[in-house]
């Protein structure tokens, strides 16, 4: 290998991970204050893809745009489906098993009503811009893939803002850390919650959104992106926001440099044996590792 | 949802009364009785796959009752071992011209076996870690067999056409070797 094709997977690598944080932080969200994990994920980014694409058809929206927007969408959405379904299942300090069986109900019913509307073909958003490239010396920049990537940070900045700055993000991280405790403060659990399952579906729906201009997708589109997010966040440690960040650039960076010793339909086995890995040897995620080497 | 369904089992199983056992079994005999004497009484292909997909569900349904519903370790990957009994049966029928009935065996002891593969690391973890583990096993399975030549690719393989020369109940057989994704 090149130092050339070196630099070029790296970009790549780094220019996927913006993407990989944004969908990853829609689950860590929910887990997060409802240690609830939101398999109905896959079926939101799903539905963010064929909404951008039909903002791109029939308004002309620009698809970046049109991810942002839909992101909005979503986040009604989310809050709808929250109040109508997700507080009426029992939650607690741990992931509750009716909770994980009706989001998976809710994403297969997703999933069909994607099929129902949109029908089994694979669509694509093509724009002038697809096909584009900007050559920086020996690298070579897919146009979307950097447009992509900004507005992905852009997302990131704005969660970190609400997170770091406002009383929702004060709360979200309360809850997040102990929901009891959060109780006695006086800190409204349920109007929380829905906002935060809200912004997780909005996470979910700007990183659909983004892929369906990286990638053709058709009902069944979420799948693998969810596992993707799962082994994000089991690296990064369920409950830690920067670790999120730290597993998304992991899994792209191994993503991308497997090509070179595997043929890149194994990628995804890939990913999931790190998953099963990282479940059974590294249960606290990596920063688990760097608090282990604190230690010593 | 697992303390109720165990609670039910029990007294049957060590055996209380016969009453009570029969109460149990009676269902399920004539559940079976019904799937044997249906066919013969109305032998159109849409009775024989409606019944065929109907207690191919009752099938899956149970083997995840048994570890979802007794030991409540919800588990999303039985896709797996669905699929490989589908395959197993699949490639000895057309590959090795075993019988129908010897093969659909072989598929259950194939799967069994690798039940324990997957198993032996997997049960290490509990509750939603376990669940979010067999969702991993599960698509890593899909992603090998949708690449794998010996499994067809995405194409897929069937055992229809051995199927049909081979066994009295023609209909069913095609149904055998469905694709590997079942959610």
């Amino acid at each position: 290998m090149t130092a050339a094709q070196f630099v070029n997977l790296l970009v790549a690598a780094l220019l996927l991970a913006g993407v990989y944080a944004i969908m990853s932080y829609g689950l860590a969200l929910a887990y997060g204050v409802m240690k609830l994990v939101n398999l109905a994920h896959a079926g939101f980014m799903m539905l963010g893809a064929y909404l951008t694409l039909e903002a791109f058809r029939r308004l002309g929206l620009d698809p970046l745009l049109g991810a942002i927007v839909t992101a909005g969408v979503l986040w009604l959405v989310g809050m709808g489906v929250y109040w109508l379904l997700v507080r009426h299942v029992p939650t607690s300090d741990e992931p509750t098993l009716p909770s994980l069986l009706l989001l998976f109900g809710v994403w297969l019913v997703l999933q069909n009503i994607g099929y129902l509307i949109w029908g089994t073909q694979d669509q694509a958003i093509l724009t002038p811009r697809t096909l584009q490239t900007i050559r920086l010396g020996p690298v070579t920049l897919p146009v979307v893939r950097v447009l992509v990537f900004l507005v992905a940070l852009v997302g990131l900045a704005v969660l970190h803002l609400v997170l770091g700055r406002t009383w929702f993000g004060r709360a979200v991280r309360a809850l997040t850390q102990n929901r009891q405790a959060s109780r006695i403060v006086g800190i409204d659990v349920g109007r929380t919650a829905m906002l935060a399952f809200g912004a997780s579906t909005a996470f979910s729906g700007l990183a659909g959104g983004l892929l369906a201009t990286l990638y053709s997708f058709n009902p069944d589109f979420g799948g693998p992106f969810l596992l993707r997010s799962f082994v994000i966040i089991v690296l990064g440690g369920l409950e830690s926001f920067a670790g999120v960040a730290l597993g998304g650039l992991v899994l792209a960076l191994l993503e991308t440099f497997s090509v070179l010793v595997i043929p890149a339909g194994y990628q995804l086995a890939l990913s999931f044996g790190l998953l099963v890995v990282a479940l059974l040897v590294l249960p606290g995620g990596l920063p688990s590792l760097f608090a282990w080497r604190r230690r010593l | 949802m697992s303390s109720t369904k165990s609670q039910a089992v029990v007294p049957a199983a060590v055996g209380v009364s016969w009453q009570s056992w029969v109460r149990q079994a009676a269902p399920m005999v004539l559940a079976g009785v019904a799937g044997a004497v249906i066919p013969l009484l109305r032998d159109d292909p849409n009775t024989i796959r409606l019944l065929f997909i109907a207690y191919v569900w009752v099938i899956t349904s149970i083997a995840w009752n048994i570890l979802g519903g007794f030991t409540g370790q919800v588990s999303f990957g039985f896709a797996v071992f669905y699929g490989l009994g589908a395959y197993t049966t699949a490639l000895l029928i057309t590959r090795a011209s075993l019988h129908p009935y010897l093969a659909y065996l072989a598929g259950g002891v194939l799967a069994a076996l690798a039940s324990l593969v997957i198993g032996v690391p997997a049960f290490r973890l509990r509750g939603p870690y376990f669940a979010i583990a067999t969702i991993g096993v599960s698509e890593t399975v899909r992603v090998i067999a949708n690449n794998l030549k010996l499994t067809g690719a995405p194409v897929g393989s069937g055992s229809s056409s051995a199927g049909r020369s081979t066994s009295s109940s023609t209909t069913t057989l095609p149904y055998s070797s469905r694709s590997a994704r079942w959610r």
